[in-house]
């Protein structure tokens, strides 16, 4: 039974068109005493009338699976729609919303197989991102399109998740030392650092340095070691979704570079069963506590798949404030900042007041603004290198509070990791 | 937000055969009117080349207007056609084919033309009563008047339905 707020079928406009021509076709076979004008305009009057008597009563209703395909930045997303009886899979429309900062490839392909429709968008991810790709919004239509009716969808949303490989290598950092506990602090985790506890088969995402390369040649196959951990310390993630001079469109960019990142950087420290911490400062922080698990990864994914940009900026040392409010201090923080203006620029100082130990790793606007340009080269060498210097001065003036790192390849952080896991090399100037 | 289907190339679909059946029907129909010749079969090609055209613009909002340049074919060649019942008979095929030819939109998957044959059944039928009470009854002004009335009341009824779309709306059997 319908729901009485339920949307039910309407006329589509061509139903009205036929309707129309009908009418003046009628009035000029009156006016013209010719019956031809009128028994043509039967078909054009009759059709919309039996289109929902012929049509499906009552709101169809389908059912929809999909995957993500493709590696990289190029990905194909296939929905496969079942319909239930007696609807016909071509009698469907699909909508899909694209997710910002996801651009469409090539239009959109539908294609009949058996039963149901099989749709396949070719995308691309210009930069890494995070996404959720929501179910497509679904309406039948009858064969000639004179009416429609909304279609109940049901299936799982789909997620992109593109960030740079070696993330996967984050969580191997021996963290600062924020348990209360002196001394090493043994868990009965098993991770890629600590004591050595056993060998185990390798999997893919095992960096070299944990391969077991004798016992690999002994045994004909890869094989890794295996770690106690000695869990010595947490890490925060903080984003910074404030709104910055470079406008909404450059800054809902770099945020989504930012999420994909904290999606990568979470995923790895979680990997390696470290407590994990989030914070979005928009407005106002929003924060998820230090935990560690699946369902906490899935709190994390859920997290920044919603974050947006706020619409307004808070003060920098409310930032600070609300973090030491649920969070200890002496925590390795991450912060992803654009550092793009002088605001944004002033969350690492109050960081470092509030006793938090800030790693700024700054998606860089310079690559997004030059793709975007329509300058001539001249101008836009002229720009660029304006930009470089400016660029190099709020990376400089950051590094009088905490290291920044300036991210500008976005698909590549093997620089960034190797300074989480050699920064006092790095102080040194190697 | 991106759109779909449509699957095989647009050219193909839009010069397929609905188009080539709607373009042959229309310029018949124009020759058995009361036009010049050469202005009824530019009449009805100009309707049939304008409306494909229009469905192969790039710019997706002016591609519903399709539809308007073959009815406005339709209705000029039906007012200036001979009232003949070979010629009425002829017109309201036109309009089924026209019917087919709105089917075929290659913004839908195709295979439009064939599920929609069904959905032309009762107009079909309806367009085959209203011929056969027209020409092979025998008629007077008495009946003309009465159909009149009772096509102004069948417009009237579709403009109220349309107006009220929930009339149609059925709720499914308790039993179900």
């Amino acid at each position: 039974m319908n729901e009485p707020d339920e949307p039910s079928f309407r006329w589509r406009p061509l139903s009205y068109l036929l309707v129309a021509f009908a009418a003046v076709l009628f009035a000029g076979g009156v006016a013209g005493r010719n019956p031809v004008p009128i028994i043509a305009a039967f078909p054009l009057l009759l059709t919309p009338l039996v289109a929902p008597i012929l049509g499906v009563r009552r709101n169809p209703r389908v059912a929809v699976t999909g995957q993500v395909e493709g590696a990289g930045g190029v990905i194909d997303v296939v929905f496969r729609l079942t319909p239930e009886a007696p609807v016909s899979p071509g009698d469907l429309r699909v909508q899909v919303p694209v997710p910002p900062g996801i651009d469409e490839r090539a239009p959109p392909r539908a294609s009949l197989e058996g039963g149901r429709l099989e749709v396949r968008l070719a995308w691309s991810v210009p930069q890494p991102t995070v996404a959720s790709v929501p179910l497509p919004e679904v309406r039948w239509e009858d064969p000639i399109g004179l009416i429609e009716r909304p279609v109940e969808v049901s299936g799982e949303p789909l997620a992109i998740e593109r960030y740079p490989p070696e993330l996967h290598r984050a969580g191997i950092v021996r963290l600062e030392h924020t348990i209360a506990l002196p001394g090493e602090t043994r868990s009965r985790a098993i991770g890629a650092t600590g004591e050595f506890f056993g060998i185990r088969e390798a999997v893919w995402q095992d960096p070299p340095r944990v391969i077991n390369w004798l016992a690999s040649a002994r045994a004909g196959r890869r094989l890794a070691n295996e770690y106690s951990l000695d869990r010595t310390g947490d890490v925060l993630i903080l984003i910074d979704a404030r709104p910055t001079a470079l406008g909404p469109s450059m800054d809902t960019r770099l945020l989504g570079i930012a999420r994909a990142a904290a999606y990568g950087l979470a995923d790895a420290f979680l990997q390696e069963k470290t407590r994990v911490g989030l914070g979005v400062y928009g407005e106002f922080l929003s924060f998820l506590p230090l935990a560690t698990g699946r369902t906490h990864r899935l709190r994390i994914h859920q997290m920044l798949f919603e974050t947006s940009l706020a619409a307004v900026a808070g003060p920098a040392e409310r930032c600070g404030v609300a973090l030491r409010r649920y969070y200890a201090r002496a925590m390795t923080t991450i912060v992803l900042s654009s550092l793009a203006d002088d605001e944004s620029m002033l969350l690492v100082p109050h960081l470092r007041r509030r006793g938090f130990h800030p790693v700024v790793l700054s998606p860089s606007f310079l690559p997004l603004a030059a793709l975007t340009s329509d300058l001539s080269p001249e101008d836009e060498a002229v720009v660029g290198r304006v930009g470089r210097l400016l660029r190099r001065e709020q990376i400089a003036r950051t590094w009088q509070d905490a290291p920044a790192i300036d991210w500008t390849d976005f698909w590549s952080l093997g620089g960034f990791v190797d300074f989480l896991n050699r920064p006092t090399l790095r102080e040194r100037g190697v | 937000m991106t759109g779909a289907p449509p699957g095989p190339p647009r050219l193909p679909r839009v010069l397929g055969w609905p188009l080539l059946l709607l373009a042959v029907v229309l310029a018949g129909f124009g020759t058995l009117g009361t036009l010049p010749l050469v202005t009824a079969l530019a009449v009805a090609f100009a309707a049939v080349a304008l409306g494909a055209l229009l469905r192969l613009l790039p710019r997706r909002s002016l591609r519903p207007l399709a539809p308007v340049a073959p009815l406005v074919g339709l209705t000029v060649l039906a007012v200036y056609a001979v009232p003949t019942g070979v010629t009425a008979l002829y017109g309201g095929v036109a309009a089924l084919v026209l019917l087919i030819w709105l089917a075929d939109d290659p913004e839908r998957l195709p295979g439009g033309s064939a599920r929609a044959v069904n959905r032309l059944l009762i107009p079909t039928v309806g367009l085959g009563i209203a011929w056969a009470s027209a020409f092979l009854l025998p008629g007077g002004v008495a009946p003309l008047g009465a159909g009149i009335a009772l096509l102004v009341v069948v417009v009237a009824l579709a403009a109220l339905l349309l107006r009220s779309p929930e009339v149609f709306d059925r709720d499914a059997a308790a039993s179900s």
